[in-house]
C-alpha cells in the first residue's frame, strides 16, 4: 500500500515515513503542497496523510485540488493547529480521519488499515 | 461608654463616602485626597458666604445703631426745646404782666394797700403762681405789700437782687429761700419816676407751678428733667442728681443759643444722654437726662433680633456649604470609584488577552517539536518493538512507554491551550437556558449526590428565549459548576439565580457557600494555568477557557467572594447576539 506522507516538518515527515515503513506500507514523504501535488499526479498513491500548514499552501487546498482530479485517494489528516471547524471542512473534502499532533502511530496506522481492509 | 457608642453610630451613619478613601488597604488607589479637596471646599465656600454675610450685618449693625442713636438725641432734643419753650413762655408772661402793671397803674395806686392786693388777687386767677406783691422804694425799703407774709418795710437795699435791678431795670432771681425761709423765686421791674427817682414792683413766683411743668413730661423710666442755675445749683428737685440748691451731681453744659445734646457719664459711671437748654433771659439751665441703657433699649432689642438672623444664616450657610461640598465631592468620589472599576476591568480584560496570545503562541511553538518527539520516541518504541534483536529490552521500552506518555500529556495542554486562545466555531440560535442549565446539571448530578451537595435553581418561567451558542454555555456552566463543585469539599449547596435586566442582558449568577477565594486569588482567577488545585489535578486552564467563552458571546464574567463563605460567579449575557461573533481573546 502506497502512502503520501506531506507535512512541512522534514523530522516528523521522515519518522513518520519510517514508522509507517515499520508497519508494512510504502512510504514517500515530501515536504510542500506542490511537491505533494506533483507527486500525486506522477503516481498512484492508495493514501495521503496531510498536514494543513504547508510553506507554499494551505493543506484544505491540497486536500480540494486532490479530491477534484482523484477521487479514490483516501486522505488522513494530521494537523498541529487544526480548529474543529477546518477538521469539519476536510471531512466534508473527503478526508478519512482527522488528527491532532502528536498522534497515536496505532491510530493513524488503524485508520489507513481500516479503510484498506474496507477496500 | 454607651452614649459614645451610640454618638459613633450615628455619626457613621453620616459619614461621606469619601471618607475612608485610602485609609483602607483594601481600596489601594487613590487619585486624591478627598478630605483636603473636602475641607478646602468648605473653607472656600464658606469664605464666599459668609464674609459678605458678615459685611452685610456689620453695616446693618452700624447703621442701625447709629439711626437708633440719631432718633434719641433728635426725641430728646426735641422734647428740651419744647420744655424750654413752655418755661420761656410762663416766666415771658409773668414779666409782661408785671411790665403792663407797672406802666398802667398809677405809683399811688401801687402804694394803697387795697389797690395792691386787688392787682395781686387780679393775678392769681389770670395766671396763678404768684404768691405776693411788693412795691420797694429807691432806698430798697418795701413801702407796701400784698401776700401772706408780714413783709411790709423789709428793707432790701443790701439784697443782690435789689441792685441787680436797680442796675439792668429788671429782674429774676434764682430759687432761693429768702426771709420766708421756702424756696421761691421772684420777678423785679424797675420804674422810673418824674422826679429822677424809681420804684420797684416785686412778684414773688411759686416754684411749684413749674416743678408742675417738668412733672408733666412724659419721661421713662430713670430719666430726668430739672432746672439747674449757671453754678450748677438744682433749681427744682431732682429725682436722681441732687437736692434742691444743692450742687446737681452733673457737668454743667457749655452755654448755647440752642438745644443741644451731650453724652456724658453720670457718678455711678452708667453712660447718659443730657438734653440741654439755656432758658432765655433767665439765670436756668433746663437739663433733661435719660440713661443710655433705657434709652438703647429698642437697640439692644434690634440687636439681639440681628445677632439671632446672623447666627441662623450663618449655621444655615454652614449646613449648605457642608451639604453642597459632601455631595459634590462624593458624586466626584463614585465617578472615579466607577472608572477606577473600569481600569481595574479593562486592565484584568487585556492581561488575559495578552496571556491568550502568549499561550497560544507558545502551544504553536510547542506543538511541532514535540510533535518530532513524539514521532521520533514513536519511531524507538516501533524499533524496539518491531526488530526480535531489541525486542526483550523491558527497560529501554519503559522508558519510551513513559517519554511518550509525556508527549501525550504536552499535547493535551497545548490543545487546552489552543482552545482558550482560539476561535471556536460558535452557532448562534435561539436557546432556553433552564434547558441548558439542566443538561448540564444532569451531567453533574451523580457527582453532586456523591459530594453531598445540593442544587438549586430559581430561573423565572418567563425568562426570556437568548441568542447564543449551545455548545458554548454547556461547556461555560459546566466548567463553572464543576469549579463550584471543587470549592465544597465537605459538601453544601449552589444556588443557580437567573434574572432578567432592563438592559437587554440576563444573569445567571452560579453561588457556591464553598471555602471561598483570596483577594489576590480573585484577581488571578481567570488567567491559564493558575489553580488552586495544582496538587489534585486543575490544570488551571478551565476557568480562563470560561472567560474566553463569555467573551465571545458578548458577555461578562464576574466574581464575588468571601472567604469561608462562599463564591459567586455571575455572568452576563445579551438577550439578542448582535452581529458575528469574533474572537475577543486572540486570534489563532
Amino acid at each position: 500500500m502506497k502512502i503520501l506522507v506531506v507535512d512541512d516538518e522534514k523530522k516528523i515527515a521522515t519518522v513518520l515515513a519510517e514508522r509507517l515503513r515499520l508497519r508494512g506500507f510504502d512510504v514517500i514523504p515530501v515536504f510542500d503542497g506542490t511537491s505533494a501535488l506533483m507527486r500525486l499526479q506522477e503516481e498512484r498513491f492508495d493514501g495521503v496523510v496531510l498536514d494543513l500548514r504547508l510553506p507554499d499552501m494551505d493543506g484544505i487546498q491540497v486536500l480540494r485540488q486532490t479530491r477534484e482530479k482523484l477521487s479514490d485517494v483516501r486522505i488522513v489528516v494530521l494537523s498541529g493547529h487544526a480548529t474543529q471547524q477546518e477538521f469539519k471542512t476536510c471531512r466534508e473534502l473527503g478526508a478519512i480521519a482527522c488528527f491532532h499532533k502528536p498522534a497515536k502511530i496505532s491510530e493513524l496506522a488503524q485508520a489507513l488499515t481500516d479503510f484498506r481492509k474496507k477496500e | 461608654m454607651n452614649i459614645i457608642k451610640h454618638l459613633n453610630t450615628i455619626a457613621a451613619q453620616f459619614k461621606p463616602r469619601f471618607w475612608n478613601a485610602g485609609t483602607s488597604k483594601t481600596q489601594g488607589q487613590i487619585l486624591f485626597n478627598y478630605r483636603k479637596f473636602w475641607f478646602s471646599s468648605i473653607t472656600v465656600r464658606s469664605l464666599v458666604s459668609l464674609v459678605p454675610i458678615a459685611i452685610l450685618f456689620m453695616f446693618t449693625y452700624v447703621l442701625e445703631n447709629k439711626a437708633i442713636r440719631n432718633e434719641n438725641h433728635l426725641h430728646t432734643i426735641r422734647l428740651t426745646s419744647n420744655t424750654r419753650r413752655t418755661l420761656t413762655y410762663f416766666f415771658e408772661e409773668r414779666l409782661d404782666a408785671l411790665k403792663f402793671i407797672v406802666q398802667e397803674e398809677k405809683f399811688e395806686s401801687l402804694n394803697n394797700q387795697k389797690s395792691l392786693l386787688y392787682i395781686l388777687r387780679n393775678l392769681q386767677r389770670g395766671f396763678g403762681g404768684i404768691i405776693d406783691l411788693g412795691l420797694i422804694n429807691d432806698s430798697g425799703l418795701q413801702t407796701n405789700y400784698a401776700g401772706p407774709f408780714d413783709l411790709k418795710n423789709k428793707d432790701y437795699s443790701n439784697q443782690r437782687w435789689f441792685v441787680d435791678c436797680v442796675q439792668s431795670g429788671s429782674y429774676l432771681s434764682d430759687v432761693f429761700l429768702g426771709y420766708r425761709n421756702m424756696p421761691h423765686m421772684i420777678i423785679a421791674l424797675k420804674r422810673p419816676t418824674p422826679d429822677g427817682s424809681f420804684y420797684i414792683l416785686r412778684a414773688t413766683l411759686d416754684i411749684k407751678k413749674f416743678i408742675q411743668i417738668l412733672s408733666s413730661l412724659e419721661l421713662s423710666e430713670r430719666s430726668d428733667a430739672f432746672l439747674c442755675n449757671r453754678e450748677g445749683l438744682l433749681q427744682t428737685p431732682s429725682k436722681y442728681y441732687g437736692e434742691l440748691l444743692n450742687r446737681v451731681n452733673l457737668p454743667i453744659p457749655e452755654y448755647s443759643n440752642h438745644t443741644q445734646v451731650m453724652e456724658a457719664v453720670d457718678r455711678s459711671g452708667n453712660p447718659i444722654l443730657i438734653g440741654y437748654a439755656y432758658i432765655d433771659n433767665s439765670p436756668y439751665i433746663l437739663m433733661l437726662v435719660k440713661r443710655s441703657e433705657v434709652i438703647m433699649m429698642g437697640w439692644y432689642t434690634l440687636r439681639k433680633e440681628i445677632n439671632w438672623v446672623f447666627g441662623i444664616s450663618v449655621i444655615v450657610t454652614l449646613i449648605v456649604v457642608l451639604g453642597i461640598s459632601t455631595f459634590m465631592v462624593n458624586k466626584i468620589y463614585d465617578a472615579d470609584q466607577t472608572r477606577l472599576k473600569a481600569m481595574e476591568r479593562l486592565e484584568g480584560s487585556s492581561r488575559l488577552i495578552s496571556i491568550g496570545r502568549l499561550a497560544a503562541g507558545v502551544a504553536h511553538e510547542i506543538n511541532n517539536p514535540l510533535a518530532v518527539i513524539g514521532e521520533n520516541a514513536g519511531l524507538i518504541e516501533d524499533i524496539f518493538n518491531l526488530k526480535k534483536e531489541y525486542s526483550g529490552d523491558q527497560q529501554v521500552k519503559e522508558l519510551i512507554a513513559a517519554v511518550l506518555e509525556s508527549v501525550e500529556r504536552c499535547g493535551g495542554i497545548t490543545k487546552q491551550l489552543l482552545e482558550f486562545a482560539r476561535h471556536f466555531e460558535p452557532k448562534i440560535q435561539p436557546l432556553h437556558i433552564d434547558k441548558i442549565i439542566s443538561g448540564v446539571l444532569s451531567f453533574l448530578g451523580k457527582e453532586a449526590s456523591y459530594r453531598n451537595i445540593t442544587i438549586h435553581t430559581d430561573i423565572p418561567d418567563d425568562f426570556p428565549v437568548i441568542s447564543s451558542d449551545q455548545g458554548s454555555l454547556q461547556q461555560i456552566f459546566l466548567n463553572l459548576v464543576n469549579n463550584a463543585f471543587q470549592a465544597m469539599d465537605k459538601g453544601g449547596r449552589l444556588d443557580i439565580l437567573a434574572t432578567k435586566h432592563m438592559d437587554g442582558h440576563v444573569r445567571i449568577s452560579i453561588s457556591d457557600n464553598g471555602c471561598g477565594i483570596s483577594e489576590e486569588d480573585r484577581q488571578k482567577i481567570f488567567e491559564p494555568f493558575f489553580t488552586t488545585r495544582g496538587m489534585r489535578g486543575g490544570t488551571g486552564l478551565g476557568l480562563s477557557i470560561t472567560y474566553g467563552l463569555v467573551r465571545k458571546l458578548k458577555g461578562e464574567i464576574s466574581v464575588q467572594s468571601t472567604i469561608g463563605k462562599g463564591t459567586t460567579f455571575t455572568v452576563t449575557l445579551p438577550i439578542k447576539h448582535g452581529g458575528d461573533i469574533k474572537d475577543e481573546t486572540l486570534t489563532g
